[in-house]
């Protein structure tokens, strides 16, 4: 199940190119750019915000004030490929102080999972697969979810994550095997 | 990817339910705040510029209507003056013009980059 050495698909090259390239025209001051940056990121950044902090509203908060932070320290970025890794962090440590300054509420009651009947087997087990995953990786801790997303949905490699939840790169390895193991449990007591 | 992670990739595919409504609002939020800084860092600019320039007039203009009776002390002070405001000046286009140059070449190679990506 956890086999370290397969890593995730990066984003597309293009993709990559292109916000980098907008990253500099924002640099360059240029309006438009930064309102395409920021609509090209914002579902995203949303994402990881709503897995830090469990609610949408404290989401919202936290990448209203993540674009501020963006804003004022987009201009001092010295590379523009490292533009994703540097937003994400953004987004942690706001998430991270919206936390600690108060209303911690636990996630609202998770969304009702709709398997659709379908003629094809195959497809309705693997959407009850699918399924049993979401709701075992609902069970886990917020700070693993977290990881894992980081590492399974967006891609990140160690060393970025290392960089993103600002600590050592071996920590990272050794979360994403606690977290994996857990997981593992999770699914094998769901499956009993 | 193993099959598993795609797997997991998936589950955290429309996890949340996103609604983009409030979205619309943020983004015009961060666009205003990034036009009022992006004014500001343009305002300071022209006014340092602005300001030494002034002070090269002054100091050449104070230099030049000096007369017999001005001490040699201010006729040092006014050169003075306008030699470090034309300096400044310089220094403050050279920053100017570095920070403008790097970046246009850093866009030209991601273009080339992205051309040669496309072109594939």
């Amino acid at each position: 199940m956890d086999h370290e050495m397969t890593t995730p698909s990066p984003p597309p090259a293009r993709e990559r190119m292109l916000d980098e390239l907008l990253v500099i025209r924002v640099q360059e001051g240029s309006r438009v750019a930064f309102e395409q940056l920021v609509t090209r990121w914002q579902d995203r950044l949303w994402r990881h915000a709503y897995r830090l902090t469990g609610r949408e509203d404290a989401a919202w908060d936290v990448m209203q004030d993540s674009w501020m932070r963006v804003t004022c320290g987009l201009t001092r970025l010295r590379d523009p490929s490292s533009f994703p890794r540097w937003a994400y962090t953004i987004v942690t440590r706001a998430a991270t102080d919206q936390l600690r300054h108060g209303d911690r509420e636990e996630a609202t009651s998770p969304a009702s999972i709709n398997v659709q009947a379908t003629d094809d087997v195959e497809r309705v087990e693997h959407e009850e697969a699918v399924a049993m995953l979401r709701a075992a990786l609902r069970e886990l801790p917020r700070e693993q979810r977290v990881l894992l997303s980081l590492r399974y949905l967006e891609s990140f490699q160690l060393w970025e994550l290392a960089e993103i939840l600002d600590v050592p790169e071996g920590t990272v390895k050794s979360r994403l095997h606690h977290a994996r193991n857990r997981l593992k449990e999770t699914l094998e007591r769901k499956l009993r | 990817m193993s099959e598993f992670k795609e797997m997991i990739k998936e589950a955290f595919l429309g996890e949340e339910p996103y609604d983009p409504s409030p979205g619309r609002a943020v983004i015009e939020e961060a666009i205003r705040k990034f036009e009022r800084r992006d004014r500001t860092l343009r305002f300071l600019m022209w006014f340092v510029i602005a300001f030494w320039v002034a002070m090269g007039i002054w100091a050449a203009w104070s230099f030049w209507r000096a007369d017999s009776e001005t001490s040699t002390k201010m006729l040092l002070l006014y050169t003075a003056a306008f030699l470090f405001a034309a300096q400044a000046v310089g220094w403050a286009k050279m920053f100017l013009f570095s920070i403008q140059k790097d970046l246009s070449v850093l866009k030209e190679l991601k273009r080339v980059q992205l051309t040669l990506l496309e072109g594939r």
